[in-house]
């Protein structure tokens, strides 16, 4: 399935607009505070869909994420100093110390370790702005439908189905129940399963990546 | 069609409730296909954010903050008195002294001047009180027998405190089972509370 929603906000694709965007900063950096907020507001929804959700696994974690990541944004923005790619790959990297600190607190499992997400920090400063917003945001969503795939491998291959119909295609329960050659009943019993089965995979671990 | 007989291919799988499978659900599909934020709140979120709490305060807040500040102290009213009270009842419910009132309006004290005939009645037993105060006093044997006044400190009260060990990965049981079992818990602490004060535990 593709992922939707890709090109909603605008890339900083052209030398025009990262002009406009330099002078937004600039401007930010001189303490306007409207500068710095017209940068979240264009640049904050790419960072919960692509950076925040797909790792914290709930709205309501990536919506305090993102509130997280403003503030630091906020206190932190004298120290951003410009770079060809513009200014969403800085703020990446911030919201993903936000996100491993989060990872880090919670109990309960989630898709993704602390450590994938430590092995993205030291990618990001390892190539220190060398890609612009589309290609990171194209990157960070390809890494989670990956790690998705990495766990339903983990898992019985029918269960594996089973999750990728009823959930990541949201096709009905007849249809999927259909392509699996089962009775409706019985595959509400085998979704049951197959999510217990990749809850017991997550619990143990779930990180061959 | 095939139908499911027995779970032998695959190892004992942990058991799972409708909660937590609807919650791995959404984890898998917010990373396969993350959804946007909502506009109006990512704007709440944003401003929120971008808002100083440490700007220079205009002179209206001053005198509203020196206003709060002595509603607080138990001198005069406050439009935030009655939420700041209402925050700390709901999150620190105990047996301290509560946030003060605030003082009764001018509407209100006419008001209750119309009902002198209860303060009259009032006047009256306390000065009844007194009376009974007077004559405790003069026999001491019966002030000697009754109950002293509890020592708090000695008295080692249930404080209010966090439930979040009723909800950890490990508890047993159900939602509601929790809730039912916090009830019965906080109950039976109030009551050793009660007890306590009266000085009959």
């Amino acid at each position: 399935m593709v992922a939707p929603h890709l090109c909603r906000v605008p890339a900083v694709d052209d030398s025009a607009e990262l002009d406009a965007e330099r002078a937004l900063v600039e401007r930010a950096q001189a303490g306007e505070r409207d500068a710095l907020g017209e940068i979240l507001r264009k640049h904050g929804p790419r960072l919960y869909r692509s950076v925040l959700l797909p790792r914290l696994g709930s709205p309501a974690t990536a919506e305090e994420a993102l509130s997280r990541t403003y503030v630091k944004v906020i206190e932190r923005f004298d120290q951003f100093s410009w770079q060809a790619v513009g200014v969403y790959p800085w703020l990446r990297v911030v919201a993903l110390r936000v996100a491993l600190d989060l990872l880090r607190s919670r109990k309960r499992e989630l898709l993704f370790e602390p450590e994938h997400v430590e092995r993205e920090l030291d990618a990001a400063e390892a190539e220190r702005g060398a890609r612009e917003a589309d290609a990171l945001e194209r990157h960070d969503l390809n890494c989670a439908k990956e790690r998705v795939r990495e766990l339903l491998l983990q898992i019985n291959p029918r269960y594996a189905d089973a999750i990728r119909m009823r959930v990541l295609e949201e096709r009905s329960r007849e249809d999927a129940a259909l392509a699996l050659g089962v009775s409706v009943a019985t595959f509400d019993v085998v979704l049951h399963r197959a999510m217990a089965a990749l809850r017991k995979a997550l619990s143990e671990g779930g990180s061959e990546a | 069609m095939t139908e499911i007989s027995e779970r032998d291919s695959e190892p004992e799988l942990p058991e799972l409730d409708a909660a937590e499978e609807a919650r791995l659900s959404a984890l898998l599909c917010h990373a396969f296909r993350p959804s946007e934020i909502d506009p109006a709140r990512h704007e709440r979120l944003l401003l929120a954010a971008l808002e100083d709490p440490f700007a220079e305060a205009s002179p209206e807040e001053l005198v509203e903050s020196e206003r709060l500040r002595q509603a607080l102290d138990g001198k005069g009213d406050h439009q935030d008195l009655h939420l700041a009270r209402a925050l700390s009842a709901a999150f620190t419910p105990s047996l301290a002294r509560p946030l003060p009132e605030p003082p009764l309006s001018a509407k209100t004290a006419r008001k209750r001047s119309a009902q002198v005939i209860f303060v009259r009645f009032a006047g009256v037993a306390a000065a009844l009180a007194v009376a009974a105060a007077v004559l405790l006093r003069l026999t001491p044997d019966l002030a000697k027998h009754s109950a002293p006044a509890p020592d708090l400190a000695t008295l080692a009260l249930a404080q209010s405190r966090s439930t979040a060990e009723f909800f950890s990965a490990d508890s047993a049981g159900a939602p509601s089972e929790r809730i039912d079992r916090i009830a019965s818990v906080r109950s039976r602490e109030l009551r050793d509370n009660r007890y306590a004060l009266w000085g009959v535990r």
